[in-house]
């Protein structure tokens, strides 16, 4: 029986039989089945990178669910929104924030939106706000030239399994010199028990044109393992600009495997804020390709790993236009036995001129047995260019927290403003909803920590 | 009331070395101790010791606090039952601004009369000191010590003894890299706190023990308390 007594589900396993059924209940048109179909089989084709670590190799596809629903559509109040979902999504705060700062908001449960609502004057505007779904079909002609062209079925097999079952996800379009004052928001819920999430997202931003997009997710804590596998899309065109900020908190029974990559055209600056706490193991490296002259990106991100968790972040930025520029700042923090680190890709096609970089990856191990890794690959060629960069690993030094504690601060009051600290700058480039937020979980995980 | 920090027997050795030895020194609000010695000679040791330092574990001895033995008592319950060090040379706490780290401290000094302030008043308390101390405002943003001169670094702990009033104050040397108007400050808010705060202050320099108007003066030699006339 489903534990939610969903009306529509695939039930547990991956077959073709699956993906069929999901086409179906979503009335797809046949192309889109075909689509499935054939990114199934590259799946199935595919194997993992040999540096993928246990916990997700282990991971059982047939012993998932790959689409649960309530036979939600996206709803403009959250009058219409049931109850219990209501609930959860106040829990989270997510109405609220509506009212205070957000200009759209997209809430997933499970499989498919339950809210989706932005305001008026941006509706006016010609910007869109949906699911992948309407994109498919509604919007087809915005939606199609992009979707699947930025990251390919074939690009690794979490992207094939996601191109297989995907559903729900945003489908952002920002029209020429809009400017989005407020960010669009959509966030994630993950209900159901050993269930798989699968939404894909293609974000457009056309010339001249701003947008500020932010993920966050949850889910309850359950003894077995759910899997997260999203594909973001993005495509910032001349002069455009995207920031694009995740605060990714998932239970820690949750894998999470994210393939996130767009391009930046001639001047458009793309700017990644990341914020990992949650989840069992985390694979994300979101990817910039510089295409246009003077294009410029930018990965912030911070995560923390604590007792049986593993945070393998990382960013990928490919210059291959002239004067393109990127910066990446990562820092990490590992707890008890976790694994938080850097694995990153900086390269610069040799015929290239006057591009720039600057990579800073930054540890913080906390207690004897943390780990932490930094793994850069730097591919440059050609005299013109300038890279930097800077690595360190430290521990918290005894001598400071002595200085706390001798003006009263209790030890782990002391641990966490430390760790606060030491990812302070990045926690400040998050929205103030956000940062506040961010403080308060950072100091609870640091707290345990020291018991 | 009277309060009284009694150091009886104190053993402190640190790699088969006698740093000091059966030491006894008895201190009282009211009064103003100067402890002094040559370099090396483990008075900053003692101090570290008194705040209870994990790395300075004492061998024997008692730490009485109005009575009750204090050496279990981890260095934060130490610093809220009113033991405050200024350190010779504070730490630099990256990322940790001043307002941020003076507002936490206070949430542990449930009877200070800022516990709990709003922020206003607590800005505004902050913005007194600050200008008593000769710091500018902009301090409160400022990380911890980060980036302080040798004197900025000195009159934050200076600070952070007139707002914190404590029981007792333990002062490494608190003078050294300040001008003679800021030593003189610090020597006038000695004689305002002492009639509530007993000093134990370790200073090179004589002109600022004198301004300090001490009651009583220890030279510790290989690892002996003397008292002085």
């Amino acid at each position: 029986m489903h534990p939610h007594g969903s009306t529509f589900h695939t039930g547990f396993g991956l077959s073709e039989e699956t993906v069929r059924s999901i086409s179906a209940m979503k009335k797809e048109a046949p192309e889109w089945l075909q689509f499935r179909l054939q990114a199934l089989k590259t799946f199935f084709q595919l194997s993992l990178p040999k540096w993928v670590p246990e916990d997700v190799r282990a991971l059982d596809f047939q012993q998932l669910q790959y689409y649960v629903a309530e036979g939600q559509t996206p709803k403009r109040t959250w009058a219409e929104v049931s109850p219990e979902m209501l609930s959860t999504f106040e829990a989270m705060g997510i109405p609220e924030k509506e009212r205070s700062f957000l200009a759209g908001v997209e809430a997933q449960w499970d499989s498919e939106a339950a809210y989706s609502k932005m305001q008026q004057h941006l509706q006016d505007q010609g910007v869109i706000f949906t699911d992948s779904h309407e994109g498919l079909h509604r919007y087809r002609k915005v939606f199609q030239p992009y979707f699947a062209k930025v990251v390919p079925p074939s690009d690794n097999r979490f992207a094939a399994l996601n191109s297989a079952v995907f559903s729900g996800g945003s489908f952002v379009y920002v029209p020429k010199g809009v400017k989005v004052a407020q960010p669009l928001q959509a966030f994630f819920r993950i209900q159901t028990e050993r269930f798989g999430q699968f939404e894909r997202s293609l974000i457009i931003v056309d010339e001249g044109a701003e947008l500020t997009f932010m993920e966050g997710c949850t889910a309850p804590i359950w003894n077995t393992q759910s899997l997260h596998a999203a594909v973001v899309e993005f495509v910032v065109k001349k002069d455009a600009k995207l920031q694009f900020i995740t605060v990714q908190n998932w239970s820690k029974n949750v894998i999470n495997a994210v393939t996130i990559r767009g391009w930046a055209e001639e001047n458009a600056e793309v700017r990644f804020i990341d914020g990992h706490i949650g989840s069992k193991v985390t694979l994300k490296y979101p990817g910039i390709l510089l295409k246009g002259r003077r294009a410029r990106g930018e990965v912030l991100s911070f995560a923390i790993a604590h007792q049986g968790q593993r945070q393998d972040t990382g960013t990928r930025i490919f210059h291959v236009a002239d004067e393109t520029t990127s910066n990446i700042l990562s820092k990490s923090i590992s707890i008890d036995n976790g694994w938080a680190g850097y694995r990153g890709k900086v390269s610069i096609k040799p015929d290239c001129h006057g591009c720039k970089n600057r990579t800073e990856c930054h540890s913080l191990l906390l207690g004897e047995h943390s780990q932490t890794g930094t793994l850069p690959t730097v591919d440059v060629s050609g005299n013109t260019q300038q890279i930097r960069h800077e690595a360190s690993v430290s521990s918290i030094d005894e001598e400071k927290l002595f200085y706390l504690q001798q003006r009263g601060l209790s030890r782990s009051a002391a641990m966490s403003l430390s760790v606060n600290g030491f990812v302070n700058d990045l926690v400040q480039s998050f929205p103030l909803e956000y940062s506040v937020e961010l403080k308060r979980l950072i100091e609870m995980e640091v707290s345990h920590a020291v018991g | 009331m009277k309060a009284t920090l009694a150091l009886q027997g104190l053993t402190f050795r640190r790699e088969g070395k006698t740093i000091f030895e059966n030491l006894e020194l008895s201190l009282s609000t009211g009064e103003v101790h100067v402890l002094s010695g040559a370099n090396g000679a483990g008075k900053s040791s003692l101090l570290q010791c008194v705040a209870g330092h994990p790395h300075y574990k004492l061998e024997s001895g008692q730490i009485q606090l109005n009575g009750e033995n204090i050496v279990d008592w981890p260095p934060e319950k130490r610093a809220q039952a009113g033991i405050f060090l200024a350190f010779q040379m504070p730490y630099e706490l990256e990322g940790l601004t001043v307002a941020n780290f003076l507002r936490t401290a206070l949430k542990f000094f449930p009877q200070h009369p800022l516990h709990g302030a709003s922020a206003t008043e607590f800005y505004q308390q902050i913005y007194r000191l600050l200008e008593a101390v000769g710091l500018p405002k902009t301090f409160t943003g400022r990380s911890v010590h980060q980036g302080f001169s040798g004197g900025e670094k000195k009159r934050f702990e200076w600070l952070q003894l007139r707002l914190l009033q404590p029981k007792f104050a333990l002062l490494d040397e608190i003078d050294s890299g300040l001008d003679v108007d800021a030593r003189q400050c610090i020597g006038k808010s000695i004689q305002e706190m002492r009639s509530t705060t007993g000093f134990l202050l370790v200073s090179h320099n004589q002109d600022f023990v004198t301004l300090c108007q001490p009651t009583a003066l220890h030279q510790l030699e290989n690892g002996h308390l003397q008292n002085l006339p």
